[in-house]
């Protein structure tokens, strides 16, 4: 049996993290969580992730800024990362993808549709 | 009182975390605790609940997050403090600097001991520094070791130290670096002296402006005693003290990350270190 | 040239360290006027230092311009932006409110969204009228957002309406954010809607229980709390904290609740997996409710040589909460042997 695919949540919301954090563990994901961008780098470079979930709008260091230094770094440029923003204009997603996101889901987003497209992008 | 439970405790940590950036490791939760429910006890406050709520949500100046902060953090200063940060220095940091300059040509080395208190840290980098780089005397290198503490700075220059500030010495570099004399110790003259201590408030903008072109500064465990505003100050001058591909080190549970988004994170083997690049 | 236009020509040069001065200057001379040539640098700028610098500026600056120039910005495209005035205009504080007022009448959902983002700061009764706003938005995250905020305020005071969310709400994630805000806010009337709602909680999906455990923890009685201990038997290992936290809650204000004689055995899950050691703590801790027991105490006195220095650490808070007699000797005796030097210190005080 695979062991257990380990996801990064990234969002300046605590309620969100948890309410997050428990879909994806109960859908078996083992989960760990951070506060914005500048923690969510630490926590990447501390040991390995399989898929990074980020929020955009955060204070300190943003979503994009956070992907794109994730992006800067040879050694994650495959690793899936996940938008999840409130924001839904096409123009935010456009910059999600230039800056290197696999996808880009708008929040409040159900939680079977958010695990679906985590296992699709895993595979 | 009811006991502080674990989630409240987490809750805590968050807030202490995100303000502050200071991380705190879960084996030490029960020392925590004890100090986080003394301090209730000493504000009256019954409930742990209304003490995160106060922490979190009622504590503008950030006053009571600050108490709760020096409450939870040691201040004892001695030689080779957080050791495995100075082992990142030594192994990776240090031998990166000098090659790019040497590269370069370019033959000086400049770090910055911020916050130097008695000078157990910047004695501490003037020992590492001649044992990654034995050439240190024929360079021009430079260890300011700055406080602003005047009477601190007189103690520090005297070189002078009891068995409990050297106890983490390691054996060989106290034979080559340090001197017995009765019950204290004495740092040798050819590693004091790579040593220079200034008198300078890290509040003082100005005093600041004037600190340049530095390769390493080390502020460990001294921004814990500021205020948010200030604190993020100090940080950023010092990013304009550093040259580009140079390092700064705050304490070992302290996140420059936190503070400032201007560095840059980089990992060598099991170290997290922040860079401005 | 006054000071003031030297700092703003500075603010074009070629060093970056000299524009970070710049902007730095600007701010500590605290005036108006320095407001636009701030905002106007801030687009072009490319280095995050002298963007931090002119943030800092920002906040610095007491006049009203600064609250106005910190509001057009929220509406910049750059997240950096955006979210740094965010953190700007919480730093001032309940001034800021008048001027958001504004943005909730006539911002998009974006602009509402950060308008309640500024507000997490504050005390929830200087923004009494954008909450009432706020919870009847036509975007969820508006709504979430301003529950969030004001459950963490603990402003009582729209207690009703986020019941009136609970009850009508059908997205998952603002039926968790309004439990979450009960937990501050709520009363009996909110537990009551809680078991309308869910008469059935351990058949819910992990996100929404653990936000009803919270709830039940705050606000549950003594009959809730068997049925939240069996949890421990019934649900996932990743549950536990939030179970045991349930149960500490409802033990706090019902001390007689837990005479269960399945707790032991219950508590014994979390004690006894040790991968997760800060569970075990809270599971021994726990175990404090019903430690006048024979057999508690004696498992508790095993509890003092676990391989697990958490599960330690609270057998003794635990213990010397009993006060038998015998006890001094039996934890004195133990110190003899302990290599923990907390676990040490706690035997010994």
């Amino acid at each position: 049996m695979d062991a257990k695919k380990t996801i990064l949540i990234v969002d300046d919301s605590e309620f969100v993290r948890s309410y997050h954090s428990y879909i994806l563990e109960q859908a078996d994901f083992h989960v760990i969580t951070a506060v914005d961008g500048s923690d969510g780098l630490e926590k990447l470079y501390s040991r390995p992730f399989d898929l990074v979930l980020t929020d955009i709008n955060m204070s300190n260091m943003d979503g994009y800024e956070f992907i794109r230094r994730i992006r800067d770094d040879a050694r994650y440029s495959l690793l899936p990362i996940i938008i999840v923003s409130t924001e839904s204009e096409g123009k935010d997603k456009t910059k999600g993808f230039e800056v290197g996101a696999n996808l880009y889901i708008v929040k409040p987003c159900a939680p079977e549709m958010m695990v679906e497209n985590i296992r699709m992008i895993l595979q | 009182m009811s006991e502080i439970s674990v989630e409240q405790f987490k809750r805590l940590s968050q807030h202490i975390y995100q303000k502050l950036g200071l991380h705190f490791d879960e084996k030490k939760i029960y020392f925590l605790k004890k100090r986080v429910e003394k301090r209730m006890a000493a504000l009256q406050i019954a409930e742990p609940e209304d003490d995160v709520f106060m922490v979190g949500y009622a504590d503008p100046l950030g006053l009571e997050m600050q108490e709760l902060a020096n409450l939870v953090t040691t201040n004892e200063t001695y030689m080779f403090r957080e050791y495995e940060q100075l082992q990142a220095f030594a192994n990776h940091c240090l031998p990166e600097v000098l090659s790019t300059k040497l590269a370069r040509d370019d033959r000086s080395l400049r770090i910055w001991s911020a916050g130097c208190s008695s000078g157990e840290e910047p004695y501490t980098l003037a020992m590492i520094v001649q044992e990654v780089f034995p050439q240190a005397h024929s360079w021009k290198c430079q260890i300011i070791a700055t406080d602003i503490d005047e009477n601190v700075l007189h103690r520090a220059c005297e070189a002078r130290y009891g068995e409990r500030a050297v106890a983490e010495v390691p054996e060989e570099y106290r034979k080559k670096h340090l001197v017995e004399d009765g019950e204290e110790w004495l740092v040798r003259e050819k590693t004091a002296a790579l040593v220079e201590f200034r008198h300078l408030n890290l509040n003082d903008r100005m005093a600041m402006r004037a600190m340049r072109g530095f390769d390493f500064i080390f502020c460990r465990n001294v921004l814990i005693y500021f205020d948010d505003q200030s604190r993020k100050a100090v940080v950023d001058h010092f990013y304009n003290a550093l040259n580009r591909g140079s390092y700064i080190f705050l304490g070992h549970s302290e996140s420059v990350g936190r503070i400032s988004t201007a560095f840059k994170l980089k990992r060598f083997e099991d170290h997290l270190v922040y860079i401005k690049e | 040239m006054s000071d003031l236009s030297e700092f703003v020509a500075k603010l074009e040069a070629a060093d970056e360290t000299e524009r970070v001065y710049a902007a730095e200057d600007i701010g500590y001379l605290n005036a108006a006027e320095g407001v636009a040539p701030l905002v106007a640098r801030l687009d072009q700028e490319p280095s995050r230092a002298v963007r931090d610098a002119i943030f800092q500026a920002l906040t610095r600056i007491e006049a009203d311009a600064a609250v106005e120039g910190c509001i057009r910005l929220l509406a910049s495209d750059d997240p950096q932006i955006r979210n740094q005035v965010v953190e700007i205009l919480r730093h001032k504080g309940a001034a800021v409110v008048p001027f958001l007022e504004t943005v909730m009448r006539e911002g998009d959902k974006d602009l509402r969204k950060l308008t309640l983002d500024v507000l997490s700061g504050l005390p929830a009764v200087s923004a009494n009228a954008i909450y009432q706003a706020a919870l009847s938005d036509p975007d969820p995250n508006v709504i979430i957002t301003a529950v969030e905020n004001l459950g963490r305020a603990r402003a009582h005071r729209f207690k009703g309406r986020i019941e009136e969310l609970l009850l009508a709400a059908s997205h998952p994630m603002l039926i968790g954010a309004c439990l979450e805000a009960l937990v501050g806010i709520g009363d009996e009337d909110s537990l009551a809607i809680l078991r309308r709602r869910f008469p059935d909680f351990s058949m819910l999906p992990d996100f929404f229980l653990v936000s009803c455990l919270k709830a039940i923890g705050a606000l549950g009685t003594e009959r809730d709390f068997a049925a939240v201990a069996a949890l421990l038997a019934e649900r996932g290992t990743q549950l536990r904290p939030a179970i045991l936290s349930a149960l500490v809650g409802i033990h706090a204000r019902h001390c007689g609740a837990a005479h269960d004689d399945n707790l032991l055995p219950l508590l014994r899950l979390a004690i006894d997996d040790l991968s997760a050691p800060l569970c075990s703590y809270q599971a021994v801790r726990a175990l404090g409710f019903i430690s006048s027991r024979d057999d508690v105490y004696a498992f508790l006195i095993g509890c003092l040589t676990s391989p697990e220095r958490l599960v330690r650490l609270a057998s003794i808070e635990c213990l010397r909460e009993t006060k038998r007699p015998e006890l001094d000797e039996v934890l004195a005796a133990r110190a003899l042997s302990e290599t923990d030097e907390d676990v040490r210190q706690a035997l010994r005080s």
